[in-house]
């Protein structure tokens, strides 16, 4: 049985074999203005599957970046197994037997799943490959159960299944660190369960696992050990067995800041709804980014809070109310206008402002001025342009204005907004689009990013929005903000699970709601 | 790496001055040049000085440069448009020549027909003719994703065989014995002429359009809409701009602008079409836009200079024996100096991963690697 899959592999590692330990010491990141991972420190055991839990933007998958060689830390140093290593590059990471599987994969999509793994590898030089390959196959669904399709080329196959691949393709390459990016995050739940019966697997027969996650339900279940990050810091290690889910939540939400804003609540109530979402419907219901039958109604002087983590439809829900998403069923009206015929443009001129999430992409022209940028929304309208001629004027006035209105720090309104700090960026969006008398205003997770002293003032500015009658939707994943608002709708893979009165909501219970700890609310 | 505790807006912007990379591209190119005329025995100094002189020195050096002028202010003024929403049409030359065969053809067909009518009715149709072969690329790009820079440029072969074969088959002159050309057109057909010299009425079309084009880019919402699909296409989809609609419409107008540019020359001064009579002129006003830095002065400044530049360089072989050829290595020098420093200034300011400050004008459509991620000085 010399040509056996195993053998070849040396996959059965026997347990006397020393495993490299990982620990990364006081790691740093920085891209330009922003702080990614900030005085990093993680240790983890060999034989255990370790997680790392935080919010989207905590700086999870950067600090394993940082150990698959995917990007290079400005401080701080990496250790296998006590002896200090230089990562400098994915193929170093590989001949120290790090892999991981990213999130969006990185597969040869007209290959075959035989064909990628034997890519950037040189054994088995003599076998054919397909024969090798079926009795690889046949075994790894054996001892695993992961089968896995020899003959379909990769695009054939669901998100799920590439993933599986992938991981393959890592062991198969003698990975013994196996970093996990959200490796749930596409698979049905039934094959969640047998996906981590393998990594348990692995982890038993000496590996060392990593897993990215946001998930509660996956660290309580399937992990050893779990570490909190939040804002680019580690903010602890735990066994998980010691630590309840409650606390857990409560140090990747962050303290509850909740008295920032003394928001009182808002007079609503007698004015008719500005927003009317009914039935919302949209994309792949099994995916947790989907819209599954949303009904939302939000009334002029009321703040919405949409409180849940990222990736559970709440983006599609902004897109969708302000025009920029199509092809959903369901209706949307606001002010008692049908969305769904009118462009975003037209719904913007409805009155309806929008932060997206994704600003750093759509919400500036980067090598355009401050001025222009903090027109951008409204450029083809008066003041701004008359009949198809723009007033440079008017938009010059206007972004003077702002820029001392908000504490915009630039050098002058000409400066290429680009030039600008990333928070300084920021505030030019959330300046623009906080201007003016809009009747709706979706926000989605419009403080991100900031420090506290510019968190405060738009939040400030968001509620005398309120105040002045405006509806307000916030979409953010932050306890925290939500109890701010009137009402809290609590979304969780594409549905509103519950809506809260501010009186009724206690963070702790937002938190598991968001999470997915049902505890009888469903 | 900039400090953090620094004011966070760099108080030397992350790309070089302007004026600097042109000044010091300038100087670059003019000490290439001057290793090749030194290599070749020659005074450099002289020769750099019998450009001048002869592009701008004599009246019919003047004269000859602002009619070589005509065609570059047309077509730079169409590739502003064009590039400045990164829509590479590299296929000016053949909007050109398809330009001089419509206008041509128009004139050989009705060479009775009043002039008042004809004659507007060859620059017409020549905008037409060159909008609609600028729209080829341009469609294929919005339906398919086809890059124009291929497309635009596979184009002008086409269209440079269209004339060859028409100048040497159904239009040929008949007097004309081996001279791939057409009969010359009617002179109701000409574009009236400034006196003596060969300054043409093509002259007012260029300075107009490139006018145009300026307020276009400078003053009006639709302006900005080409800045910002060029600049950021995220941010042009988010705002609601139809970008297929922007990119059709600029290939248009770099199209329609470089067919009156043909139709310019053939009515102006040629008076017939030939083979060649584009002179390569459609890729030389790429250099003339890219070193007009994009911008409408720039580019109306740089027709002319780079005009000289040709006219002048016959002067090198009347005068010192050197191949004319040397005056073209001046230009590409320019260019190539042009975009490197554009590579320069990008890749410095140790601006990490995500940072995306474009060049504020794209200078060249040369795709560039883009800077390198994370390790700035």
């Amino acid at each position: 049985m010399t040509n056996s899959p195993a053998s070849l592999l040396n996959w059965s590692l026997t347990p006397g074999i020393t495993m490299p330990s990982v620990s990364l010491r006081h790691v740093s990141k920085r891209f330009g203005p922003v702080v990614a991972i900030d005085d990093a420190s993680v240790a983890v055991a060999q034989g255990q599957v370790h997680a790392l839990l935080g919010e989207n933007g905590a700086g999870k998958t950067s600090l394993m970046n940082v150990l698959a060689g995917v990007y290079r830390a400005d401080e701080g140093e990496v250790s296998l197994d006590g002896q200090v290593v230089q990562i400098r590059s994915p193929s170093d990471a590989k001949r120290l037997g790090i892999g991981m599987v990213h999130q969006e994969q990185r597969l040869v999509t007209r290959f075959t799943a035989p064909q990628n793994v034997a890519l950037g590898h040189r054994e088995p030089r003599f076998l054919t490959l397909q024969r090798y390959f079926r009795r690889l196959a046949a075994w790894l669904s054996e001892r695993y159960r992961l089968a896995i399709d020899p003959d379909s080329p990769i695009w054939t196959l669901p998100i799920g299944r590439r993933q599986r691949v992938e991981l393959v393709k890592l062991l198969h390459h003698g990975a013994t660190i196996i970093i996990l990016d959200e490796p749930t995050a596409n698979l049905a739940p039934t094959e969640v369960d047998t996906f981590f019966h393998a990594i348990r697997r692995l982890a038993a027969e000496g590996r060392t696992v990593v897993l990215i996650t946001h998930k509660l339900d996956e660290v309580m279940r399937y992990a050893d050990c779990v570490t909190v990050m939040r804002a680019g810091r580690v903010v602890s290690t735990f066994g998980a067995a010691e630590i309840s889910r409650q606390e857990l939540v409560r140090l990747m939400m962050g303290e509850l800041a909740g008295g920032a804003v003394s928001a009182a609540p808002g007079s609503g109530g007698a004015e008719r709804a500005v927003l009317e979402v009914s039935g919302l419907t949209l994309g792949d219901l099994h995916v947790a980014d989907c819209l599954a039958g949303v009904d939302l109604s939000v009334k002029g002087g009321e703040a919405v809070a949409i409180a849940g983590v990222s990736g559970n439809g709440q983006t599609h829900l902004a897109e969708a109310i302000t025009g920029h998403l199509a092809g959903y069923s369901g209706r949307i009206t606001v002010d008692g206008h049908d969305v769904a015929s009118l462009s975003a443009r037209r719904v913007a001129r409805l009155g309806v402002a929008y932060v997206p999430e994704n600003r750093r992409e759509v919400g500036l022209v980067l090598s355009q001025s401050v001025a222009l940028n903090l027109a951008l929304r409204r450029y083809a309208q008066p003041p701004f342009s008359r009949r198809g001629w723009v007033d440079h004027g008017a938009i010059r006035a206007s972004a003077e204005r702002l820029i001392r209105e908000y504490r915009i720090q630039t050098p002058s309104p000409d400066t290429p907004v680009g030039h600008l700090s990333g928070g300084s960026q920021q505030r030019v969006i959330v300046a623009r689009e906080l201007d003016g008398q809009p009747k709706l205003i979706v926000a989605d997770n419009f403080t991100r990013g900031l420090d506290p002293p510019s968190t405060l003032q738009f939040q400030q500015a968001l509620f005398a929005h309120r105040d002045r009658g405006a509806a307000v939707v916030w979409i953010t994943g932050e306890v925290g903000d939500a109890l701010l608002c009137d009402r809290i709708a609590v979304m969780r893979r594409g549905r509103i699970v519950t809506v809260l009165g501010r009186a009724e909501a206690d963070p702790e219970r937002i938190g598991l709601l968001m999470s997915g700890e049902t505890r009888n609310e469903e | 790496m900039r400090n953090e505790a620094t004011p966070l807006i760099p108080h030397s912007s992350p790309l070089i001055p302007h004026g600097l990379v042109w000044f010091g591209v300038l100087v670059g190119a003019l000490v290439v040049f001057g290793a090749f005329v030194v290599s070749l025995g020659q005074d450099p100094l002289a020769a750099m000085l019998a450009i001048a002189g002869g592009a701008f020195g004599t009246a019919q050096g003047l004269n000859r440069t602002v009619a070589r002028a005509t065609p570059l202010l047309l077509l730079s003024a169409g590739l502003l448009v064009a590039f400045r929403a990164r829509f590479w049409n590299i296929g000016l030359n053949g909007a050109m020549f398809m330009g001089a065969v419509t206008a041509s053809g128009i004139g050989l067909y009705h060479p009775d027909g009043p002039g008042w009518l004809i004659l507007p009715l060859m620059l017409v149709g020549a905008v037409l003719v060159g909008a609609l072969w600028a729209l080829v690329p341009g469609v294929l790009r919005v339906a398919f994703g086809a890059p124009e820079i291929i497309v635009s440029l596979m184009l002008n072969y086409v269209a440079a065989r269209i004339t060859d074969f028409l100048s040497i088959s159904y239009w040929k002159d008949p007097g004309g014995r081996g001279f791939p050309g057409t009969a010359l057109l009617a002179q109701d057909f000409w574009l009236p002429r400034l006196g003596e010299t060969n300054v043409h009425l093509g002259l007012l079309f260029g300075s107009l359009a490139m006018l145009g084009v300026a307020v276009l880019l400078g003053r009006t919402v639709w302006g900005l809409e080409i800045s910002f699909v060029g600049q950021s296409l995220g941010t042009a989809r988010h705002l609601g701009v139809n970008v297929s609609r922007t990119i059709l419409m600029v290939a248009a107008i770099s199209g329609g602008l470089a067919g009156l540019a043909g139709a310019s020359e053939v009515a102006g001064l040629n008076h017939r079409l030939e083979s060649g009579i584009t002179q390569d002129l459609g890729y030389t006003a790429i250099l003339v836009a890219s070193l007009g830095l994009l911008r409408p002065a720039g580019a109306a400044l740089c027709s002319f200079l780079v005009a000289g530049l040709l006219v002048g360089g016959d002067q090198l072989q009347i005068r010192f024996g050197l191949p004319s050829a040397l005056s073209g290595v001046m230009l590409w020098a320019l260019l190539y100096g042009l975009i490197n420093a554009q590579a320069l200034s990008r890749g410095q300011g140790g601006r990490g991963k995500g940072s995306s400050v474009e060049h504020p004008l794209p200078l060249s459509p040369f795709p560039l690697p883009p800077p390198r991620s994370g390790h700035g000085p």
